[in-house]
């Protein structure tokens, strides 16, 4: 098997990379296929909390590259989601812990035995950003439609692109639909327009990202969710196939009658999506 | 032309999602000259160095473009004085 390694980046901090990353990675799994993710944020690690794998770490990423275990030790598998193992970051150490060629030469030993390995890199454009982006042949960077969020965005894929990584795809993340009707935010296509890249994924504001977030559960597995079911078309586009996307405009609710069918879970729009 | 530099911050018009929409392609622009062109953005800001040592240039009001005449290029700046100087 030869897989293929994303790193999920952003520039900025807070945009949601982490919970894009434990999503996609879900999704992609829930896809049959074998994926490995990497938290590569050393001494601030989150993904395994988003996971809902935080009380099963017993050897981390630091481990592994320092020889103190090895790597099937510290590949800890998702029971829930088939083939889905996270390799956490260490949180007692630091980002200068490890080197690009140590990260590099993990993603390729992973890449034989996954069909997809993700790379979650801290926020940031140091050295932590900077080994999370060797190994990777694509690039999906996260974004909010918010000034600094992009203005971040717009470095870090001129940064990419410096580092030979050309297939760089953007996810727009929290996108209000109410703010962008009312002129309060910026949509889609505004921010599309400024990076000038593809996006791979428009998702919408959603309360039950922060819900799933507290229960350890990806919101992947809501098929209420809005946000949950782009993570899922996200995977899909991923894999190869060719879904339009879907501005969360579209989707949302307009009338307060469909509002209620949403609270109370029969949101018509949403079942002829999913 | 002389948008290259632009630092405006004074007032703006629109709703949020148009000045939102119109920093950020500041902001961008400006960045994306200062990592291609660092020796350009460090004589563009001795430039305003110098003039706002020697006149009172309103805060809010700077801009900076390139010019070109053959083998010769320019720093163009355009400063706003202060009201009544």
């Amino acid at each position: 098997m030869s897989g293929k390694t994303i790193v999920m980046t952003s520039g900025k901090g807070g945009v949601g990379k982490t919970t894009a990353t434990a999503n996609v990675g879900t999704a992609l799994a829930l896809r049959s296929n074998r994926v490995a993710v990497i938290d590569t944020d050393i001494g601030l690690r989150n993904l395994d909390v988003v996971m809902g794998l935080e009380n099963r770490i017993v050897y981390d990423l630091v481990d592994i590259v320092e020889g103190r275990c090895r790597l099937e030790q510290a590949l800890i598998r998702d029971k829930h989601a088939g083939d889905l193992y996270l390799i956490a970051a260490a949180q007692t150490r630091d980002k200068d812990c490890i080197t690009t060629q140590q990260l590099v030469g993990l993603c390729k030993r992973l890449e034989d035995d996954f069909d997809y390995v993700i790379v979650d890199c801290p926020a940031g454009i140091e050295q932590g950003f900077r080994n999370a982006i060797a190994a990777a042949s694509e690039a999906l960077v996260v974004t909010t439609p918010e000034v600094s969020a992009i203005r971040d965005a717009d470095r870090v894929i001129g940064l990419l692109q410096a580092a030979d990584i050309h297939q760089i795809r953007l996810i727009i993340n929290r996108i209000n639909p109410e703010l962008v009707r009312r002129g309060d935010m910026m949509d889609a296509s505004d921010v599309l327009e400024m990076l000038a890249v593809d996006a791979i994924g428009l998702v919408p504001s959603d309360d039950r990202v922060i819900t799933s977030t507290n229960n350890g559960t990806p919101v992947v597995y809501d098929g209420q969710s809005a946000s949950g079911r782009e993570f899922v078309r996200i995977a899909a586009r991923i894999d190869g196939e060719h879904l339009p996307l879907i501005d969360p405009l579209d989707e949302a609710p307009t009338s307060i009658m469909e509002k209620v069918r949403n609270i109370m879970g029969i949101n018509r729009r949403a079942s002829a999506h999913v | 032309m002389f948008d290259l530099f632009r630092n405006n911050r004074g007032h703006r018009r629109g709703n949020p999602r148009q000045v939102a929409r119109e920093r950020v392609q500041t902001a961008i622009r400006r960045d994306r000259v200062e990592v291609s062109a660092p020796q350009l953005t460090a004589l563009r800001d001795s430039m305003l160095f110098t003039i706002r040592e020697h006149l009172p240039v309103a805060p809010e009001f700077a801009e900076f473009g390139i010019q070109r005449d053959g083998d010769d290029l320019f720093l163009i700046s355009r400063v706003r004085l202060h009201q009544g100087h």
